[in-house]
């Protein structure tokens, strides 16, 4: 990713990944610069909990504008896990890459794709994603998608989501498009 | 505040290594739980590999047949189990094997399994370690918590968090025009059911459901969730036999879990129990070889003084925490 040398930068950040601070992490992130991202994001994956587990979130999502974002799901594999990290179904923006990301070569890279479906907000962007996923190749994906479907609670995805429990060989995938279909069609007979 | 026991830094002593490497074998669980965020994952591959670097070999059915034989319980769960042949010396000099059981959250698909095949390790095995988020104090968990469906004043769902970081994020960011608190805006959405909390709890092994932490947002959340589950795990509810074991629960401030391993739980102290937690709050990136550093100290048959010594070698200080000082404290069990 961008690689130009900034010795300034560079032992910033080397003291920041040694020993970081929620202080930093905002004053770095105001910095706007994309090479701060990786030590950003290690921080934030590496707090456990604690009150500054938020700070570390908020420092990323700062810097982690959807630009900077793309920029790194177009470069090598460290690259696209540092953003794959930062990746979350709640901001519509993210979600083409997140679609992207979830066919990536690197399995680490579909891994944390996969889990940032998890919490997402009701964008059109996300329903379009979980529609194309319930024809993934990964079950785990296939089940999201589902559950996703299911929340939403659309009538018109009943036919897709019906097609998918007639040729779906997962169980638990099964289950879960039959408990989205039983939830829709349950909400349509409601008063 | 709730009891609680901080446990020692200053232990006397050594762990009962008569005990645990009785008929030249010591058998252990090492169990990695789960994150949302998968920082899990690196950490198994440090244990995995650390293991094999050990000399370690993955070998089921040798493994099995040596716990047999030296008179330990066989495991009935799923689980990788590594064995190393002469890791470590007893009291004569003999060579001791050492057996590893090794259950890892992994992405936290079949949680409850691996709680299961870890909480079997908790009985069966002389040493068990656990590495991984200490959830406020509750327990071992090795899948995710929950899923919360924020609904529209229809009862749409407007957003579904899964990670309670994920939610402490929005409410803290919704709750800022009204000046409210996370914890505020969750108080408010949950009674005013716009907040609905969707539990998954097969993957915690719940040893403590006071609320140490009442400052922070994910704790009332962990403990509320956790608390109003009928069906959750107890460890109070183990039965364990009457034998000497080690337990290490390294995660974010597991001292808090001392408290009730002592008062709840008569049927795992009764054989001497002694218990290694933390003192402060600790990172994913070093619990691989937090794990691996406490075999290695036991496998050189180390006192209790040098054992927490070497865990906080692993576990530096980071002094923007707050915390300071060595990561690990002791609690140990009166032997019979």
């Amino acid at each position: 990713m961008p690689s130009t040398h900034d010795d300034n930068l560079d032992a910033r950040l080397q003291a920041f990944a040694a020993s970081p601070s929620p202080a930093e992490a905002r004053a770095i992130a105001a910095l706007h610069d994309p090479r701060a991202l990786p030590a950003l994001v290690q921080a934030m994956v590496d707090e456990m909990e604690g009150p500054d587990a938020v700070a570390y979130r908020e420092a990323v999502r700062e810097l982690a504008t959807p630009a900077v974002l793309a920029d790194y799901m177009g470069g090598d594999v460290a690259s696209r896990r540092v953003a794959a990290h930062a990746l979350n179904a709640r901001y519509p923006e993210h979600v083409p890459l997140i679609a992207r990301g979830l066919r990536d070569d690197d399995d680490q890279v579909r891994a944390i794709c996969r889990r940032s479906l998890r919490s997402w907000s009701a964008s059109p962007a996300l329903h379009d994603l979980f529609l194309e996923a319930l024809q993934h190749a990964d079950a785990r994906v296939r089940l999201l998608a589902a559950e996703g479907l299911g929340k939403l609670g659309k009538p018109a995805d009943l036919p897709a989501l019906n097609a998918a429990l007639q040729a779906e060989s997962d169980d638990r995938v099964r289950d879960r498009l039959a408990w989205a279909v039983e939830r829709i069609e349950g909400s349509e007979d409601s008063p | 505040m709730p009891p609680r026991l901080n446990g020692t830094l200053e232990p006397s002593g050594a762990p009962w290594y008569e005990r645990l490497f009785a008929n030249q074998l010591c058998s252990v669980v090492i169990g990695v739980g789960f994150d949302e965020y998968g920082s899990n994952r690196p950490q198994d591959y440090v244990v995995e590999s650390g293991l094999i670097a050990r000399g370690f070999v993955r070998d089921d059915h040798r493994a099995i047949e040596k716990l047999t034989a030296a008179g330990r319980p066989p495991p009935t769960r799923k689980a990788a189990h590594y064995i190393a042949t002469a890791a470590a010396r007893d009291a004569g000099g003999r060579p001791v094997d050492v057996v590893v059981t090794l259950t890892l959250a992994g992405d936290g698909y079949a949680g409850g399994d691996v709680a299961s095949a870890f909480l079997e390790g908790l009985g069966r095995c002389d040493v068990a370690m656990y590495g991984g988020h200490g959830r406020y104090g509750t327990g071992p968990d090795f899948d995710y918590n929950f899923t919360a469906d924020l609904l529209d004043d229809k009862g749409n769902v407007e957003a579904s968090f899964s990670e309670y970081k994920d939610l402490e994020e929005y409410l803290q960011d919704r709750g800022r025009a009204k000046k409210r608190s996370a914890l505020a805006e969750y108080r408010d959405l949950v009674a005013k059911r716009r907040l609905v909390i969707h539990r998954i709890n097969s993957g915690n092994l719940v040893i403590n459901l006071r609320n140490y932490h009442t400052s922070e947002f994910g704790a009332h959340l962990m403990v509320d969730q956790l608390k109003s589950d009928p069906n959750i795990r107890r460890m109070s509810k183990q039965v364990f036999d009457r034998r000497y074991r080690l337990w290490l629960f390294h995660g974010c401030r597991t001292h808090d879990y001392f408290y009730n391993l002592r008062t709840l739980n008569p049927k795992a102290n009764a054989g001497g129990l002694d218990l290694l937690g933390t003192r402060r709050v600790v990172y994913w990136s070093h619990i691989g070889n937090t794990l691996l550093k406490l075999l290695d100290e036991l496998m050189q048959r180390r006192t209790f003084s040098e054992i927490l010594h070497g865990l906080s070698s692993v576990n530096p200080e980071n002094p923007s925490d707050g915390a300071k000082g060595p990561s690990h404290v002791a609690d140990l069990g009166k032997r019979p």
